[in-house]
């Protein structure tokens, strides 16, 4: 959908998000500040660069594992849908975070010797031949790198210059970046402080995310529809449509469909959408247009064409209603191709 | 990781970034709307300009490449 670019697209719920977001890290690096002076063991004394190194450090990595459970959240309860929608600040804020967390440690570790602070963090400890003793600030590095090039691409120019297979595969290096943050912890933080918090969180951390993708998967795969008739995937009956919303099948190959009523009509349209492939089956029709919940971009329901003067298509499949049910052809149409919707109460 | 290569690690690094932020600067000054007619003028404001300046200074091999082989305008 073809516009002038805007530095943030706002709405006034994106701001209350952000507003939000901005109180919630507030509200954690105090607590954590206060808790880790109050709690210093006798004989112990922390610089503060020392516990807003830690805060942030946790701080990033937690937002960062909340981050990635986001999506298979997402399908199971609306309640995360916000978030969903709004994962793009969220992830330039979790690399602003490890930025800090990172820019602290160089000055306050490194940054005292003759040495560039940037080759201290490389040599400071040469046992890459060692597991426990692996330098586990390259895996911090690797990963803010990776979070770095995440963040300054989250822009709409760069979707649509990257183009949305690269920009996917780009952002896709998220599993990595966070892999590579276990590690950095694990191998790091936790072998020079123990407390069984620390363990807990890290460990609650990856096998919630690894558990939440693992059942989302195998729920995607359970809804992966085969039943049928004559070939054409059961979607739902007429009467648990609810209007101007959809139901999204999952065809055994191919994109997920998304199957709207609007009224007495029924149509379907590709679930993907051709901004940054938002899920329009989770979006609604607004102006008889069915519109993506992640950046409002549309399209008609009867050809899946952006209204004039934008450019964008979508494939569209055929529908039909067979005794009060829903069922859609899974062989889609070549994008913006017209197709007669369905109407309720007309024979088959 | 020895002295020396840390030090070439951080040199070939510095040398990326600096010649990244040169091609920053000719997206932020009408290369991008060269390869994205939704980019030109004021189709692109000074905010957003600053806004992709790092994207292609971590970037530039592939929107230095751009700049120069792209004929079509991009889909969105």
């Amino acid at each position: 959908m073809s516009h002038d670019y805007k530095a943030v697209q706002s709405t006034p719920f994106k701001k209350r998000f952000d507003l939000w977001l901005l109180i919630g890290i507030a509200l954690y690096l105090v607590g954590f500040i206060a808790v880790s002076f109050s709690t210093q063991p006798a004989g112990e004394s922390l610089h503060p660069v020392q516990v807003v190194i830690r805060a942030t450090g946790t701080l990033a990595f937690l937002l960062l594992t909340f981050i990635l459970c986001i999506g298979p959240l997402a399908r199971f309860t609306d309640r995360f849908k916000p978030f969903l929608y709004n994962r793009r600040h969220l992830g330039v804020t979790t690399f602003l975070i490890a930025l800090m967390h990172a820019a602290l440690t160089i000055m306050w570790y490194h940054g005292f010797s003759e040495t560039n602070p940037l080759v201290s963090v490389f040599i400071s400890n040469p046992r890459y031949d060692s597991l426990s003793g692996f330098p586990f600030e390259s895996l911090g590095f690797v990963a803010l790198i990776i979070l770095f090039l995440m963040a300054a691409t989250s822009h709409d120019f760069w979707n649509a210059n990257l183009g949305p297979g690269l920009w996917k595969t780009l952002h896709m290096g998220v599993y990595f970046a966070y892999a590579a943050l276990v590690l950095h912890v694990a191998l790091g933080a936790i072998q020079f402080n123990k407390d069984p918090i620390y363990v807990g969180l890290l460990a609650a951390s990856a096998v919630t995310v690894i558990g939440l993708h693992l059942i989302s998967g195998i729920a995607g795969l359970r809804s992966s529809h085969r039943d049928g008739l004559d070939g054409w995937l059961k979607v739902a009956a007429v009467a648990d449509m609810e209007d101007a919303r959809a139901k999204i099948i999952r065809p055994a190959k191919g994109e997920a469909i998304a199957v709207f009523r609007d009224g007495e009509k029924i149509s379907a349209v590709s679930n993907v959408c051709r901004h940054q492939g938002g899920p329009l089956g989770e979006g609604k029709i607004v102006d008889g247009c069915i519109t993506c919940p992640w950046h409002g971009f549309q399209y008609r329901m009867q050809d899946g064409q952006s209204p004039p003067p934008f450019t964008e298509k979508i494939a569209t499949y055929a529908t039909r209603i067979v005794d009060g049910v829903v069922y859609v052809n899974p062989e889609p149409n070549a994008p913006g191709t017209p197709q007669t919707p369905s109407q309720i109460g007309a024979s088959a | 990781m020895s002295e020396t290569a840390a030090e070439t690690l951080v040199l070939a690094l510095g040398i990326y970034f600096g010649i990244g932020l040169l091609v920053g600067l000719i997206y932020m000054l009408g290369g991008a709307g060269r390869i994205d007619p939704a980019a030109k003028g004021k189709g692109l404001p000074f905010r957003v300009r600053l806004l992709i300046l790092p994207g292609v200074a971590g970037l530039w091999p592939i929107m230095l490449t751009k700049l120069f082989t792209q004929k079509e305008p991009p889909v969105s």
